[in-house]
């Protein structure tokens, strides 16, 4: 009997165990699999897969350098001492939840107005899509130093603009201070990113059925209205996703802050990335095992949340079209 | 330990045998990577407390000599001549004011408009440490500010909180500009010696590498007058007349070299007095490296002249306001840093609170 013999809509017979019909199935070419997915994998390995293994037995270790060099099993005893004693741990878990947390209120709604605006055909919208997108071609390290120029006390054109309308008392050295620092930089971000978010937003946008629109406008529904009932309940997938990228970018944020702040001033903008790095290659003991511990501790805790965010946020459903 | 590290497997092919080894890498010499350069070097060419500074404990514990202290620094604080000269400033024959001279100094350029320090702590941790560091030292002397950054010495001593409060006085009186958090220091200098915008600048003698260089390059106008004075005197201190002066980047030599004979030949052509002679006429910076300043020819006397005579009674102690860091434990380092780098300077705190957090740092231990 040939496979193509058997009917497998319908119920096979007790004599014929399903065993014996995948027998039968062409093999799979395993060969051309590990061809085309061995290199890759092998990257994976290195590069992802094993630091991760690396990271977690650090963890558990400690670097005794008045023995040797030799690596000590510690057990828990990193994470209990950054979970009850580690002042500046707490400090930059705060400003990356903070950061992780706030981001996504302010990227989102602004990176959806804009696609609003260039789906809603204003002037000049091809410049203005190009214009918006660019901030996110730039690396960390280039938009730091331009936003350390725009924050610049003496020059920056904040300041520049507040004293020009009369507003000089408001003049401020922006990263100077732990109240004003973090918001800053949150800014700096979404100024980035706002473009990327309305990349995608917009291509979501295109993507919904004109049937629908058109349905709403037959409807009575236009403007605002069609908008909040029928397009943004549309794009939610894409919004949660956004969302959810958004929050685990944030809070392993690590290359603006250390342009633009290094974590100061006392501690302001100090996140877990930055203490992790700090740690690891500043407090000059060649010692990667509390800083790893923290960085499986925020591994865990990025990884949790995220999972939280998106049952939370997509519970309702997955919209078709 | 990377691969690239000179203690590891195939060290020798990725490291250079002999290396450019700056002093804030100390556990280089702990994970055993460097040479040690006790024999094979001549030491008489070198100055003793170079030698000093780089003879050590090194791994599990046995004591070496672990690098040629090339090049050394001093904490200065440079000052306009015509800035002083405007605001009616005479600086005293000893070049150091007295506490409360000192206070009126900083507050004749506040209230001129100027900045007292050009002090831009963007990119360095240690630049806002310079006067807070001198203070103490001038208060304590070297030994008990030793004791203090090792640790050894509550940071609520009452001479030390005297010095922060003093010093909050300073600062409070307007002696850094609003730009210290996002000056760099190579801004700081152009805003002492170009913009003018403050009358001193406090920061390691290693100046000269960025000042007496063309303008075009960032070096200082050919008619900026430039002055040299010691840090003021605080009262009652057992520190007058001490300054800083550090070993900076240095020459080391790879332990596992296979060609370490060789390479520390190499590195013991450096332990030469014209290499000094060198180094000096061409940096204007000190160095760790004997030298014999009859015979060093070069366009930067005038400077070397002004330099001998602000510090000709100055007694020399070996540690720096970028170097502190290697005597504290990690934990209060950038508690320091946090405190005094950024808090105190930018009055974000009171030393009071400064001082509280430090000892929590200390009593910590880490």
């Amino acid at each position: 009997m040939s496979v193509e013999h058997v009917d497998t809509a319908q119920p096979l017979p007790r004599v014929l165990p399903r065993t014996a019909v995948r027998r039968r199935r062409p093999g799979r070419p395993w060969g051309a699999i590990a061809v085309f997915l061995g290199p890759t994998l092998l990257l994976y390995l290195a590069f992802t897969i094993y630091p991760v293994i690396v990271t977690f037995y650090n963890s558990v270790h400690t670097l005794r350098m008045d023995l040797g060099m030799v690596y000590e099993f510690v057990g828990v005893e990193h994470f209990r001492e950054i979970l009850t004693s580690d002042e500046v741990f707490w400090k930059a878990a705060r400003n990356s939840l903070t950061w992780g947390l706030v981001a996504p209120v302010l990227d989102i709604p602004l990176a959806l107005a804009l696609a609003l605006l260039l789906h809603g055909k204003v002037p000049f919208a091809k410049f203005f899509r190009t214009v918006w997108f660019t901030p996110v071609l730039m690396s960390y390290p280039v938009v730091g130093v331009i936003w350390l120029w725009v924050y610049n006390y003496d020059w920056g054109m904040v300041n520049l603009v507040l004293r020009a309308i009369g507003l000089g008392q408001y003049a401020e050295a922006w990263l100077a201070s732990p109240t004003t620092a973090l918001p800053a930089l949150i800014l700096v971000t979404t100024w980035m990113f706002a473009g990327f978010n309305m990349v995608v937003l917009l291509a979501a946008i295109h993507a919904i059925p004109q049937d629908y629109l058109e349905a709403a406008r037959v409807d009575g529904a236009r403007g605002w209205r069609r908008t909040r009932h029928i397009i943004i309940p549309l794009l939610r997938p894409t919004i949660v996703n956004l969302a959810i990228l958004d929050f685990i970018g944030k809070m392993k944020q690590f290359a603006l802050v250390w342009v633009m702040t290094r974590g100061g001033p006392m501690w302001g903008t100090e996140t877990v990335a930055t203490y992790v790095v700090k740690r690891a290659f500043e407090w000059k003991t060649l010692d990667l095992g509390y800083p790893s511990a923290i960085a499986v501790l925020w591994f865990i805790l990025i990884f949790g949340l995220s999972c939280a965010f998106t049952r939370l946020l997509q519970r309702r459903e997955a919209l078709e079209f | 330990m990377s691969p690239g590290s000179p203690g590891s497997p195939g060290a020798p092919r990725a490291f250079p045998d002999v290396f450019y080894y700056d002093n804030d890498v100390p556990e280089f010499m702990a994970a055993g990577w460097l040479a040690d350069l006790s024999t094979g070097i001549r030491w008489e060419n070198i100055e003793p407390y170079g030698k000093a500074f780089w003879t050590r404990p090194g791994p599990g514990g046995k004591v070496g000599t672990w690098a040629i202290p090339v090049e050394a620094a001093s904490d200065e604080l440079y000052y306009s001549k015509k800035l002083f000269r405007e605001l009616g400033i005479t600086v005293p024959a000893n070049y150091a004011f007295t506490q409360e001279a000192f206070k009126d100094v900083v507050a004749r350029c506040t209230k001129a408009g100027h900045a007292a320090f050009a002090t831009g702590a963007a990119d360095r941790e240690w630049a806002a440490m310079y006067i807070p560091d001198a203070l103490l030292l001038s208060k304590l002397g070297y030994d008990d500010s030793r004791k203090l950054y090792r640790g050894e010495l509550s940071w609520k001593d009452p001479r030390v909180v005297e010095v922060f409060r003093y010093y909050k006085e300073l600062v409070d009186l307007g002696a850094y500009a609003k730009t210290l958090t996002s000056m760099t220091l190579a801004e700081a200098h152009r805003y002492f010696h170009t913009e003018q915008k403050a009358c001193m600048f406090p920061v390691g003698s290693w100046y000269t590498g960025r000042a007496f260089v063309p303008t075009e390059k960032g070096g200082q106008p050919k008619d900026f007058e430039l002055g040299l004075l010691n840090y003021p005197l605080m009262k009652d201190g057992k520190g007058h007349g001490e300054k800083f002066l550090g070993v900076a980047g240095s020459l080391a030599v790879a332990a596992k070299s296979p060609n370490l004979p060789l390479a520390i030949e190499v590195a013991n052509a450096f332990a030469d007095v014209d290499v000094g002679n060198m180094w000096m006429a061409r940096t204007g910076i000190q160095t760790g490296i004997k030298t014999d300043p009859a015979r060093i020819d070069s366009p930067l006397k005038w400077y070397f002249d002004e330099f001998a005579k602000v510090n000709r009674s100055t007694k020399w102690v070996d540690l720096t306001a970028q170097s502190v860091k290697l005597l504290m434990k990690p934990g209060l380092w950038e508690t320091y840093v946090a405190t005094v780098n950024q808090g105190l300077a930018n009055k974000l705190i009171g030393p009071d609170e400064a001082l509280a957090k430090l000892e929590e740092a200390r009593l910590k231990g880490k």
